[in-house]
């Protein structure tokens, strides 16, 4: 019930903030936008003719993305059929997966994006815990207050997961998989590996959901750094089926947008939307996802509450939510 | 005495095709169906698939792949001698090299195999090609071999991409991710045999691949190489002259050697013209072709041409490979061309065109047009005929100069797709 609520909530104060949304679907656009235009610099000059896809609604022409991305310089490798449409999705969620390193374009661009949401982090939760605008100065105040610490949040789950990925995940996809998978069928083979992936996933959302909680916990009125990390463990250990269930609950939701994106790739009969539609449907994605971001942080942010408000019925003011479920009443 | 040694070769295939099929045994166990095949010449052959248990599903599509281009082939190089013809699909991860037996056609297949993406339907139509050029016509060299089964497996897959989703295409784009057990088709993204059927990309990261390295590595490019070559012949001799000459290798070969300078000949003899200008190069040499466009001026000459004044227009069109797309071995006679196997097509402002042709053997030609309007663009080899031209895009050249609009929808997807790995990193921040 409590994971219900807090979904719910999620959701509710997600969708009131669409200026915070909004503001981020903007740092996005600042970003790419500029790097967007380096590419397109970078893309040798032809002749319109020889590009049959230009503004018309007939299937663009992978001979010619070859022939483009060719000349693309730095940017060729990443000018794949990969970036069409929903393909995109897949392929970079694949990546993370399958652990594929990703191109120096897109290192760049996550890395200015890491630090717009170092700074976003503290506005954002104070935010979606007051559940209505509490004005654009609180945000930026409580945005610049926290960076500092959020960075560091952010740098020791950087540290984290390229753990992960340098030991486990070699590990787990590596000898592992080979010993599960040789000699079998590729559907048992297809099998193992998702069971693999789901142990590495859960880990993974595990090690997110105790960076997020500590960063929840860091808005909260707890600002040491060395507690918060120690009460986001806490609380992720006592918590842990809800914590997960809300992760795969958005998880969920996240195939269902990325189907829908899906869907509106193709127009039957054999055309494609026009640029003007891909443009539009690709971003109005885009600005769904990070509404689908926030609604999850929303979430975290009730469930926090949530536990902190029965923490401090059982045991007084002094009540935190990361005291033990027992403790709490919450199971 | 001719049939006799055909006989006997066919014999000898036949039970070399027991051999190979129990080679091919170890990579079981195996799911078996049997279909009758009746087939457009009239014959009848039994086809038996030996499938992996998990790619039972797919059955049907294999089926369908194997008539198709058994048919074909059977039409356009010669019939099939055999009754018996045995798909077996490999193991997965098998890395052992597909063997070429006769009666034997190893594929490898997907568990998850996208319909509207043909490349298991490719894989059956490459490995019954195999049976023609490698098994009935012993291909000495390699990278012939594995030319013509690629280029034969397009024109299958157009027909059979046609034939399902009514479209003159070779298959949808395919990524494939989570360690390749994942397919996606992208519905936006058709491939077009004539490039991406024949794998041209392959050719164009590799252009001087030397056909003679017998190394797994540069098989590709050399398959696409020769591939290539052969596209660009069935557009300069047209496909029926290719069909007569392919048609004649198969006949003329079967159960024979056959080297690529032997293949070279009967081309030549088949199709009545002398190809060795284009063989040898392609065969014998790393030599790259690629021609371009490389100048472009339209000038006022003061004089008048009827009612207004005239222009007078240069283009400059250049060789910048080593290799020459002249059209004929006969060698040029002091300053006059022999050959026109390139075209220039000059396009005036009001809408005029004019063809030229050049035997592309001089470093650069220069093409002078008195007119009462300008040049507007000049584009060189605008049928696309020579598939190995390396870069397409210095084929053309326009005034006012080309913009970058026409790049622009890329990079609009690119920056879509940029947004969205921001998205999926910002999982770890």
């Amino acid at each position: 019930m409590l994971m219900l609520t807090a979904w719910w909530n999620g959701i509710v104060s997600a969708l009131r903030a669409p200026l915070m949304a909004m503001a981020i679907y903007v740092m996005l656009i600042v970003i790419a936008v500029p790097i967007g235009a380096l590419v397109h610099e970078q893309l040798p000059v032809v002749e319109a003719r020889l590009a049959p896809a230009v503004e018309t609604p007939t299937p663009p022409d992978a001979d010619w993305l070859e022939e483009v991305a060719s000349g693309a310089g730095l940017f060729s490798a990443t000018l794949t059929p990969a970036i069409f449409g929903v393909a995109a999705p897949i392929t970079n969620i694949g990546a993370v997966i399958d652990a594929r390193g990703w191109p120096l374009p897109v290192i760049i661009a996550a890395v200015a994006y890491a630090l717009c949401w170092a700074w976003l982090w503290g506005g954002v939760i104070f935010r979606l815990r007051g559940r209505h605008n509490s004005g654009l100065t609180a945000f930026v105040g409580e945005a610049t207050r926290h960076m500092p610490r959020m960075i560091v949040v952010s740098l020791i789950g950087l540290a984290a997961y390229a753990g992960m990925f340098l030991a486990l995940h070699p590990l787990l996809f590596g000898p592992v998989f080979r010993s599960l998978a040789s000699g079998g069928l590729e559907r048992t083979a297809f099998f193992w590996r998702l069971s693999l992936a789901a142990i590495f996933g859960v880990a993974l959302v595990l090690v997110a959901q105790v960076l997020d909680f500590a960063r929840v916990s860091i808005v909260f009125g707890r600002p040491g750094l060395i507690g918060a990390m120690g009460r986001g463990l806490r609380f992720v250990r006592r918590h842990a089926l809800i914590v997960l269930a809300l992760a795969l609950i958005n998880g969920l939701l996240f195939a269902a947008l990325v189907a829908a994106y899906g869907a509106t790739e193709f127009v039957p009969g054999g055309s494609v939307p026009r640029l003007w539609k891909v443009i539009l449907i690709g971003q109005a994605y885009l600005v769904a996802r990070i509404v689908l971001r926030l609604a999850g942080i929303g979430a975290q942010v009730s469930v926090w509450e949530r536990a902190e408000t029965l923490a401090r019925h059982s045991l007084g003011e002094g009540g935190s939510a990361d005291q033990p479920a027992s403790e709490t009443g919450d199971r | 005495m001719r049939r006799a040694a055909l006989v006997f070769a066919l014999l000898a295939l036949a039970s070399m095709g027991g051999r190979a099929q129990s080679s091919l045994q170890a990579e079981g166990p195996f799911e078996e169906r049997r279909e009758t095949l009746h087939l457009d010449s009239g014959a009848t052959l039994t086809l038996r698939l030996l499938l992996q248990p998990d790619h039972v599903g797919h059955a049907d599509r294999i089926i369908d792949a194997a008539r198709e281009s058994l048919n074909q082939y059977g039409a356009w190089f010669s019939p099939y001698p055999h009754s018996l013809l045995t798909i077996v699909d490999r193991r997965w991860q098998s890395t052992n090299e597909d063997p070429v037996e006769a009666g034997a056609v190893p594929i490898r297949a997907h568990w998850l195999q996208p319909e509207r993406s043909l490349t298991l339907e490719a894989d059956v139509a490459r490995g019954i090609a195999r049976q023609w050029w490698g098994g009935i016509v012993q291909v000495e060299d390699r990278f012939l071999a594995d030319g013509l089964a690629e280029y034969a497996q397009s024109r299958v897959l157009e027909r059979l991409f046609d034939r399902r989703h009514q479209r003159v295409n070779y298959s949808l784009a395919e990524v494939r991710v989570f360690g390749d057990l994942v397919p996606w088709a992208i519905r936006a993204l058709r491939l077009d045999r004539q490039t991406q059927g024949i794998g041209r990309i392959a050719y164009r990261n590799d252009p001087a691949v030397d056909l003679r390295d017998k190394r797994r590595l540069p098989r590709a490019a050399q398959a696409a190489k020769t591939a290539a070559a052969l596209v660009t012949l069935e557009r300069y001799l047209g496909w029926p002259a290719l069909q007569r000459g392919l048609a004649a290798s198969a006949r003329e070969f079967a159960g024979k050697p056959m080297t690529a300078k032997a293949f070279a000949a009967t081309m030549s003899n088949a199709t009545d013209r002398d190809l060795s200008w284009f063989f040898d190069q392609v065969f014998s040499s790393r030599a790259v072709f690629d021609y371009s466009v490389d100048g472009l001026t339209s000038l006022r000459d003061g004089n008048t041409c009827g009612a207004a004044s005239c222009y007078r227009s240069t283009v400059i069109v250049g060789r910048k490979g080593a290799a020459t797309f002249t059209g004929t071995a006969t060698p040029p006679v002091g300053e006059f061309e022999s050959g026109r196997a390139l075209a220039i097509e000059v396009t005036f402002a009001d809408g005029q065109k004019v063809l030229d042709y050049w035997d592309g053997r001089a470093p650069s030609k220069s093409l002078e047009y008195q007119s009462a309007s300008p040049v507007v663009s000049a584009r060189i080899d605008p049928s696309r005929t020579l598939l190995l031209d390396l870069n397409v895009l210095n084929n053309v050249l326009t005034t006012p100069p080309a913009s970058r609009r026409a790049t622009l929808p890329w990079a609009v997807r690119w920056t879509t797709w940029l947004q969205d790995a921001m998205q999926t990193a910002a999982f770890f921040f």
